[in-house]
């Protein structure tokens, strides 16, 4: 959607904020963890990482989901966008809901120890709100350079180490697990429109129901060409959710990471990586990066898998790991715990 | 005392010469160049005026895969989304299953290029790893103000870079045949998959309605 703004008006906002933008933009960030993309090693030492015991339910409510996409969405969608033609239109929507969230980002980067994005946040929600018309528009974006991000409790449970527990998907949302569906219900409290809207609950229902239609009108493709390359679309969409939500964290965890690699770096000399307990088995991928990256730094070809046990997240690292000391190893047990 | 004025030359062309040649090496190892004349020479031939059009989808889909086929090494694909059951096979089953998973990803992929034919985008590649024998090269495609990550996993092999993994936003395209593969495999065992993959490309493409394995 256009917005423009009177030369004079523009000017002045933009001189305003531009201080302030400047010390709030992030740098800008991978969205793929790359590091860890270098880890594959054909699959040969993949493990099962999904943890579905409610498989049969679960396949129930997704083929309830395909129903409603199929049978009511879609069809509804055709009318919908017949009214609502133009694509731009109907992102605008979608940027009003996501928006009308940014409580739910700020808090959750401050829970992640990400100032600088809560701040961005912040700023996108201020810019927004005043200057794309209640956030129908994205003038922090393309004015100020504030990318849109997505940060939610899940994560931030995640980010702690938090597993995933079981795979669940919902009638109605769709894929989930047992931490995200925690998180989602605590992200529910900071959704302002749950406080707005407390005495109009048909109000309320009528926004789900638009921001739903909303979305299957945009995303709907993605989810057609997805059943139909797919053999199994049960399997698949529950592997791309998996996939994607791990990335997610995964790329904070490597930034923080990095933050503090690039603090420690020159200061102390290279000692032998200790072997850790448990043949390098952790359960904080942070750690386990670590680890990993201590064995390169000693020419040791490390790599990193994830894996499972009960549906909490497990990291092995191997490589050419080195005996250690007693007194290395008592130390590291001390950073561990 | 002065040093031969022709040895001096002999020296200095010999230097010349291996200068060059390690040039010419490092930008054959490089894989984000390499990685960039793939996407470069494909989106060339997409937006090809003198192939424009839905007459010539056709021939532009041929010599796309074609580009691309040059690029990806689809046995390391295949062997890779088959996991540890590869190791199972026979060879000759592992040369069918590279032929018919090489087929599923031309129907798959090579189709939904065609969107990228009003040259209304542009690729950026803006980082890559290398370690190793293994590298991670990742662009960005950006389509007005939506960016859309995709890496490309390599590994070498000889003085050349080769694709065995494509990665958007986070997702794994072999890592996501690998989980329906190996569902279906523990289910229905191997040969059961075989026959799915040859029913998958028989179907026609852009079918009204894609969803039979549901109902």
């Amino acid at each position: 959607m256009e917005i423009s703004f009177t030369p004079p008006l523009r000017q002045g906002l933009w001189l305003l904020l531009v201080a302030l933008t400047s010390l709030l933009a992030p740098p800008s960030a991978a969205a793929v963890d790359l590091e860890a993309l270098l880890d594959d090693d054909f699959g040969e030492n993949e493990e099962q990482l999904v943890f579905d015991p409610l498989e049969p339910v679960n396949r129930v409510f997704f083929r309830f989901n395909d129903r409603l996409y199929f049978w009511v969405l879609k069809p509804v969608g055709k009318v919908y966008t017949a009214v609502l033609a133009d694509e731009d239109v109907r992102g605008a929507i979608s940027a009003a809901f996501h928006n009308i969230l940014a409580p739910v980002r700020v808090v959750n980067n401050l829970l992640q120890g990400k100032i600088r994005q809560s701040g961005t946040e912040v700023a996108r929600f201020a810019i927004n709100t005043v200057l794309g018309a209640g956030g129908l528009g994205d003038p922090a974006a393309v004015e100020f350079g504030l990318a849109k991000a997505d940060e939610d409790l899940g994560q931030t449970l995640g980010f702690y180490g938090l597993g995933e527990g079981i795979y669940l998907c919902w009638p109605f949302l769709g894929p989930s697990t047992a931490r995200d569906t925690l998180g989602m219900a605590g992200d529910y409290f900071l959704n302002p429109l749950n406080y707005i809207l407390v005495n109009e609950p048909q109000t309320q229902a009528g926004l789900t129901a638009l921001k739903v239609e909303n979305t299957a009108t945009l995303k709907g493709k993605e989810y057609e060409s997805l059943v139909r390359e797919a053999f199994d679309p049960y399997i698949s969409a529950r592997d791309i959710y998996y996939q994607y939500r791990r990335n997610l964290i995964t790329v904070t965890v490597a930034a923080e990471h990095q933050d503090k690699g690039s603090k420690g770096e020159g200061g102390r000399p290279q000692e032998p990586c200790p072997e850790f307990y448990g043949k390098g088995l952790f359960h904080n991928l942070l750690k386990a990066r670590q680890y990993q990256q201590c064995l390169n730094n000693m020419g040791a070809k490390a790599s990193l898998h994830r894996t499972q046990n009960m549906g909490r997240a497990l990291y092995r690292v191997t490589g050419d790991t080195r005996p250690a000391s007693e007194e290395q190893v008592a130390m590291v047990m001390d950073v561990e715990e | 005392m002065r040093p031969n004025k022709k040895i001096q030359g002999l020296q200095f062309f010999l230097l010349a010469l291996f200068l060059l040649w390690q040039g010419t090496v490092a930008w054959a190892t490089d894989p984000q160049a390499a990685m960039q004349e793939t996407v470069e020479n494909v989106l060339e031939v997409l937006t090809d005026p003198a192939l424009a059009g839905e007459a010539h989808w056709q021939e532009r889909r041929e010599r796309v895969s074609q580009e691309v086929a040059k690029r990806f090494n689809f046995t390391k694909m295949a062997q890779s989304a088959l996991a540890r059951a590869w190791h199972d096979r026979s060879a000759a089953e592992q040369e069918k299953f590279v032929t018919l998973f090489k087929e599923l990803l031309k129907d798959a992929y090579v189709d939904r290029l065609k969107t990228y034919s009003d040259g209304n985008y542009k690729v950026v590649f803006d980082k890559v790893l290398v370690r190793g024998t293994r590298a991670v090269v990742s662009s960005l495609v950006i389509q007005q103000e939506q960016k859309i990550s995709a890496a490309y996993k390599m590994y070498q092999e000889g003085d050349d870079w080769f694709v065995y993994d494509v990665v958007v936003e986070g997702v794994s395209l072999v890592s996501n045949y690998r989980s329906q593969f190996g569902n279906i495999i523990q289910k229905d065992g191997y040969e059961e998959l075989v026959r799915r993959l040859e029913k998958k490309i028989a179907e026609p493409r852009n079918s009204e309605n894609p969803n039979e394995e549901l109902s």
